[in-house]
Parts: structure tokens; C-alpha cells; sequence
């Protein structure tokens, strides 16, 4: 009986962990910066690095025709 | 036996932060802006400032769902709370040290490929016209998974099926996982720039599909609600008059036409635009290609 309690626990714990490295995986890892925590410090400096990176291409250019003159 | 129940006991709390974690999903889920720009004072256009701009959509450790970002103009950096978004529409507040030194209100419309998002920007008591033009963000093949693999999950859709998000991660260029983003982005994640950046390119290939007809008007509503008379807005109703008359049965049309039926104030400048979208007569409703949805 305990050692089937045992083996009911080990699955659960095997299963969780698979799971969560699963959803670490899923939210993106090194990707998107998220590897199953995120802090808002983190969250703000990951937007920036997204922006910077983005916006690298931007020819400011095509602001012609926008601004009033 | 008592062996037995401490290793049970020690079994069960090791569960318990994996059980805990994955009850959190934490991450980026959507960026809303990434562009750069050129804010410049209303007071006097010759003091300017060259801004960068990004907002996203984040859950943080603590569960949490918010829209922050960051601004960095010239060479100074602010955070971004207090965030409202909408459909081609956004607005917050300016924050710096923990300091509101300002707001910022903007809409979006198209120029071709290109979104520029327009409006308000205010700080240190200065009020700029900001002009940001969006950044280039594409889905990516890590993100693709994550995002099919929402979408499967709540959703009955034959494109799901086996271990699909495992092959979009490998082929993100397949057609089926393309429509299964696009899916996933009409589910009410439009706001997110990498949803725009895939329905702007498939809109390329399918100008005349009943989601790509109404993509840009949908995109400038609150624009071309302040500014119907501008010739952005005036070139976006052109280009939905010329598609629809020549379409009118397709179902994009008929959205475009209750968009316009709905809000007396888009295009309310441009009367004999509007007027030729409306009167456009339907007979029947048929659906061109499929948008995955």
C-alpha cells in the first residue's frame, strides 16, 4: 500500500516537472526571454531589447509625408 | 514504516513548487509597439526629439497580467504604466524614477506596408506631435509553439492535429501553421505587432480575402475618426471603395459597410467616399479563401 503510495508520488513529481519544463519550453525560453520567470525589471529591459532590436532597420525616411511642415 | 511516510511526505513537497509553477505562465505575451520616431514640440517645431518606443503586454512572477514599456527619448530613458490599448489605439502614462513626467495618446493607421502609430506625446510640460513608424517583429519559430500551442489548446480546429506546435517550432513557413497564428491572432490578439506584421503579409498575397479587406480600415478607425479628411484616410476608403464595388458580395465588404453604417464618424470628411462604400449593394454573402479562423 505505501509503496504504491510512493510510486503514486513519484509519477505526480515526474509528471510536474515534465510539465514545467514543458511550459518553460512553450513560454519561449531564450526566445522571447521568459524561462518561467519574469520580474517587471525584467519584463521592461526584454521590451527594450525587443524595441532596440525592431526598430534597428527603421529608415526614418519614411516619416516623409507625416510630419507638418 | 515510518520510513515509508517520510519519504512519502518528502516525495509530495518536492511536488509542490512544480505543482505551483505551472500554475503561472509567465513571459511576454504580446508586443503592442515597437517603433521609433520623431516627437516634436507643438509650441515650436524646431525642438524635436528622437524617440524609441515599445509596449508590451507581460505576466509577471506574481500572476499578474499588465501593459507596460519603455521610452527612450534622445538619450533619456522612461517607463510606461497605466497602459490603455485598443485596436489601433493606445494610451498611458510617462514615468521616470518613479515620477509621472508625462503621457502619451496615440493612433494608428497604415501607409502601405507600414504602420505609423500618431498623437500626443507630453513631458516635462512640453507637449510633442510623436510620429513612430513600427518596427519589423515577425513571429518566430520558439514563439510560433508557444502560440499554436494556446491556440490548440482551447480551441477545435483540424489544423491541430498530433504534435503540430512541436512541427510549426521546425517548419514555421508551412501553410498550416501560418493559419493557425492567424487564427490564434483572431482570437483577440491583434494588439500583439507580430499578429499585424503576418495578416500584413498574407494580406499582400490575398488583398481581396474578407479579413484582408477591412484589416487597414479596422486598423485606422480611431484615426480616420479624428482625421478622416487626411489623404491616409481618404487613400484607405479609396482602396476599400475600389475593392468592394468590384467585390460586392464578398464578406469583407459587408464588414467594411457595417463598420461604416455603425460609426457616422469615420470618413465623416469624406462624405462621397463614405457614401459610395455604403451604397454599395451585396446580394449575396460568399467567402474567398479562408484566413484559418
Amino acid at each position: 500500500m505505501l509503496t504504491a503510495l510512493l510510486l503514486v508520488s513519484l509519477v505526480l513529481v515526474a509528471g510536474c516537472v515534465g510539465r514545467e519544463a514543458e511550459t518553460n519550453a512553450v513560454t519561449g525560453g531564450a526566445e522571447t526571454g521568459a524561462t518561467g520567470s519574469m520580474t517587471e525589471d525584467q519584463a521592461f529591459n526584454k521590451i527594450e531589447e525587443e524595441m532596440n532590436e525592431a526598430v534597428e532597420n527603421i529608415d526614418m525616411g519614411d516619416l516623409e509625408g507625416y510630419i507638418p511642415e | 514504516m515510518k520510513k515509508f511516510i517520510l519519504a512519502i511526505l518528502a516525495v509530495s513537497l518536492l511536488a509542490v513548487p512544480a505543482v505551483a509553477q505551472t500554475s503561472v505562465n509567465p513571459g511576454i505575451k504580446a508586443y503592442a509597439i515597437l517603433g521609433k520616431g520623431i516627437a516634436v514640440s507643438t509650441s515650436d517645431p524646431m525642438d524635436f526629439i528622437i524617440v524609441k518606443f515599445g509596449l508590451g503586454r507581460v505576466v509577471t512572477n506574481d500572476g499578474n497580467e499588465t501593459i507596460i514599456g519603455v521610452v527612450i527619448a534622445d538619450d533619456e530613458r522612461y517607463r510606461l504604466r497605466e497602459v490603455n490599448i485598443e485596436e489601433g489605439y493606445a494610451e498611458g502614462e510617462i514615468f521616470y524614477g518613479g515620477d509621472n513626467v508625462g503621457s502619451f495618446e496615440l493612433t494608428s493607421v497604415m501607409k502601405g506596408d507600414t504602420e505609423i502609430w500618431v498623437g500626443d506625446f507630453r513631458i516635462g510640460g512640453i507637449i510633442y506631435n510623436l510620429y513612430l513608424i513600427e518596427g519589423v517583429r515577425p513571429i518566430r519559430a520558439g514563439e510560433l509553439k508557444e502560440k499554436v500551442a494556446d491556440y490548440c489548446r482551447e480551441n477545435e480546429d483540424a489544423n491541430c492535429a498530433g504534435r503540430i506546435e512541436e512541427f510549426c517550432q521546425n517548419n514555421p513557413e508551412d501553410s498550416r501553421c501560418q493559419a493557425l497564428f492567424r487564427a490564434y491572432c483572431l482570437k483577440g490578439n491583434m494588439e500583439d505587432t507580430r499578429c499585424r506584421e503576418a495578416f500584413r503579409n498574407w494580406c499582400k498575397e490575398n488583398p481581396a480575402n474578407r479579413l484582408c479587406i477591412p484589416f487597414e480600415l479596422q486598423r485606422a478607425r480611431r484615426y480616420c475618426e479624428e482625421h478622416s479628411a487626411s489623404m491616409l484616410c481618404r487613400a484607405i476608403a479609396n482602396e476599400v471603395a475600389d475593392i468592394c464595388e468590384n467585390n460586392p458580395d464578398n464578406e469583407g465588404c459587408v464588414t467594411v459597410k457595417s463598420l461604416l453604417e455603425d460609426n457616422s464618424r469615420l470618413f465623416r470628411k469624406i462624405g462621397a467616399i463614405r457614401t459610395r462604400i455604403i451604397s454599395i449593394e451585396s446580394q449575396s454573402v460568399n467567402e474567398t479563401e479562408e484566413g484559418g479562423d
